[in-house]
């Protein structure tokens, strides 16, 4: 269903009737100045002044809210031979809305949901996610979503998904609970110049975009160059900091740190977020190292996401959203590489 | 028992452990059953459970064969968790969740001759396959094992390997340590060249092998130099995993999870995956 909502009523009546509801997440500057970053990040949003709807990126993806990149999982206690457990793990109280969020990140959504669908505290957040998606103004500086699917529009995933057209929202639903949020009575119908104007903004995000990324000859170079000696070059402006995967929507390994009294009589289990190119990711028993070399780290990732999930999943895993590009510290750009190769 | 969600893949069940046997200087065997009695799930030969204790957890392969009550885990003491392990005594509770990986092919290996190559430790996981083969001895053929170890006193399990399996029918046990001393009248040097040199005719065989991932990578060098063709040569891969179901993207290799595809791989699928191994 198709309808369009004032950004004057988005604002007050329909910010208004899901802060009621729901608690309410989005991307914001909150702070401003003050804040350690300059860039939006998704928070808690507890007044509509505070969204900052017009954002191009954000550092941090939404991923955190699922996969926190610390998270206790149970308590253990060790009292002479007895072991006990205690479940650490917390549900949403409150079912929450993400809004605004753009079609790369509503992508990755499903991503995370193919490596967590099993596990009940994310289903369970999951489920109790309202989102509320919004198609992007023009491309980002480094994105290429429309070269692996994932926008500028997006099919799925979504319950509403925005256009800004000017003086209003075009608002899709892609969901019952869409469609029930559009049955109120400030949502208007759409008229066929609306929907002009959203194919219109599409469009010149779409031709933004072109030619940025392709990703069939970016996949068949990766089948056959697995021993390129341009890895070596690749690798050598890396400083394995890992900051590509804090900030990649898609980026999910983890490890599993204790954290204990000195003697172990009791601590915590807890999964922290873990970087590929670590050094010691791989590390086995008996001083053994599957990806010693930074280059094969490098690798791995790039592999990952554009081949060995294309293997296994028949899709590739990478959004295209362009913050591994945008907040690497030395300025390596997988699209570059990629196109090199 | 606990009072944990165990509805979540990575939250283990408790057990206890009901007997230890020191296997070697170094080896410690953990015989465990659920808190309250009986077997915490079953486990085909060559698959793992992630055992834990206050200190952290570990990937170990577990034996245990139809009927038993309890599983069995032979445990080297290598690194913090393993040290601990080896502290404990009788009646501690112990955290474990599993089983994981896909174990060793013991279908397709029915009535085929069996050349089992371990070094070390690496006989853990391959004894689970000997013993079934034991156990259902009819259904494989001439059974050959060729064991080695640093020192007469690493070599694991002395009773089967001196006396239990030598005395099966049709079967033969090779021994050998990596350097010369006083007790030992066997043969001395590394296990692939043992192999070498004992050059098990390949037709109608099926290897396995484990241990030490170099000893793993020569001994597959030499299983192809004596002649035995790729999907004749299986081995197991047991690299250090956090979840054991797929997800942390710790243990893959390429598109592979040793947790869920493997650990047990066959030569013809692992020369599909990057030579990282």
């Amino acid at each position: 269903m198709d309808k369009v909502i004032r950004k004057h009523d988005f604002l007050k009546l329909l910010f208004a009737d899901l802060k009621e509801k729901y608690h309410i997440i989005g991307p914001t500057r909150k702070g401003g100045g003050t804040s350690t970053y300059a860039y939006p990040t998704f928070d808690d949003i507890d007044r509509a002044i505070d969204l900052e709807m017009g954002y191009t990126t954000t550092m941090g993806s939404l991923k955190k809210l699922y996969f926190p990149d610390n998270e206790a999982l149970y308590q253990y206690q060790r009292v002479g031979t007895e072991v006990e457990l205690v479940n650490l793990r917390q549900a949403w109280d409150k079912e929450k809305v993400i809004l605004g969020l753009h079609p790369c990140d509503i992508s990755a959504l499903a991503v995370l949901d193919k490596v967590f669908g099993l596990d009940q505290y994310y289903t369970d957040k999951r489920n109790k996610s309202l989102i509320i998606g919004l198609t992007c103004d023009s491309a980002c500086s480094r994105g290429f979503c429309s070269s692996v699917n994932s926008g500028p529009d997006a099919q799925s995933g979504f319950d509403l998904l925005l256009t800004d057209i000017g003086d209003g929202y075009f608002c899709r639903s892609g969901s019952e609970r869409g469609e029930r949020l559009l049955s109120l009575e400030y949502f208007k119908a759409a008229a066929p110049e609306d929907i002009q104007a959203r194919a219109k903004k599409l469009q010149k995000t779409e031709d933004e975009l072109k030619g940025r990324f392709s990703l069939d000859e970016v996949t068949s170079a990766l089948a056959e160059k697995y021993n390129d000696s341009l890895w070596d070059e690749f690798a050598d402006k890396c400083y394995t900091c890992g900051a590509c995967n804090m900030v990649c929507p898609t980026c999910t390994c983890f490890t599993i740190n204790e954290k204990a009294k000195g003697d172990h009589s009791q601590g915590k289990r807890v999964v922290v977020w873990d970087s590929c190119h670590f050094e010691r990711f791989a590390q086995m028993a008996g001083n053994f190292n599957l990806r010693e070399e930074k280059k094969s780290r490098f690798k791995h990732r790039i592999y990952d996401k554009f081949h060995f999930s294309l293997v296994r999943q028949g899709k590739v895993s990478c959004v295209g959203c362009g913050r591994c590009a945008d907040f690497c510290p030395s300025h390596i750009d997988i699209r570059e590489a990629m196109s090199r190769l | 028992m606990s009072n944990c969600n165990c509805e979540q893949p990575l939250v283990p069940h408790i057990v206890e452990v009901i007997d230890i046997v020191e296997e070697t200087p170094d080896v410690k065997s953990f015989y465990v059953k659920s808190v309250g009695g009986g077997l915490p799930y079953q486990v085909m030969p060559g698959q793992c459970s992630m055992l834990s204790l206050p200190v952290g957890e570990g990937m170990f392969s577990c034996t245990w064969q139809e009927g038993q009550e309890y599983q069995q885990y032979a445990i080297k003491r290598v690194g913090l968790l393993t040290e601990e392990l080896h502290r404990i005594e009788v009646g501690q509770k112990l955290g474990l969740r599993g089983p994981y990986g896909n174990g060793f092919p013991i279908e397709t290996s029915r009535g085929k001759d069996m050349l089992f190559i371990a070094g070390g430790i690496g006989l853990a996981p391959l004894r689970s396959f000997i013993k079934h083969c034991f156990k259902n001895r009819s259904d494989y053929g001439k059974i050959t094992i060729i064991y080695g170890s640093r020192s007469y006193n690493d070599l694991c399990f002395k009773k089967e390997l001196f006396e239990e399996w030598p005395s099966q029918p049709d079967t033969e046990v090779h021994i050998t340590i990596d350097n010369p001393e006083e007790i030992w009248k066997g043969h001395v040097g590394f296990v692939p060249a043992y192999v070498e040199e004992l050059a098990p005719d390949p037709a109608g065989k099926v290897s396995v092998t484990c241990g030490p991932p170099i000893m793993i990578k020569f001994a597959l060098q030499s299983l192809q130099k004596l002649g035995y063709q790729d999907e004749q040569i299986v081995t197991t891969l047991e690299m250090r995993m956090k979840c054991g179901i797929g997800k942390c993207g710790r243990c893959n290799i390429g598109s592979q999870y040793i947790c869920l595809d493997g650990p047990v791989f066959d030569l013809t699928q692992l020369k599909q995956l990057p030579q990282e191994w």
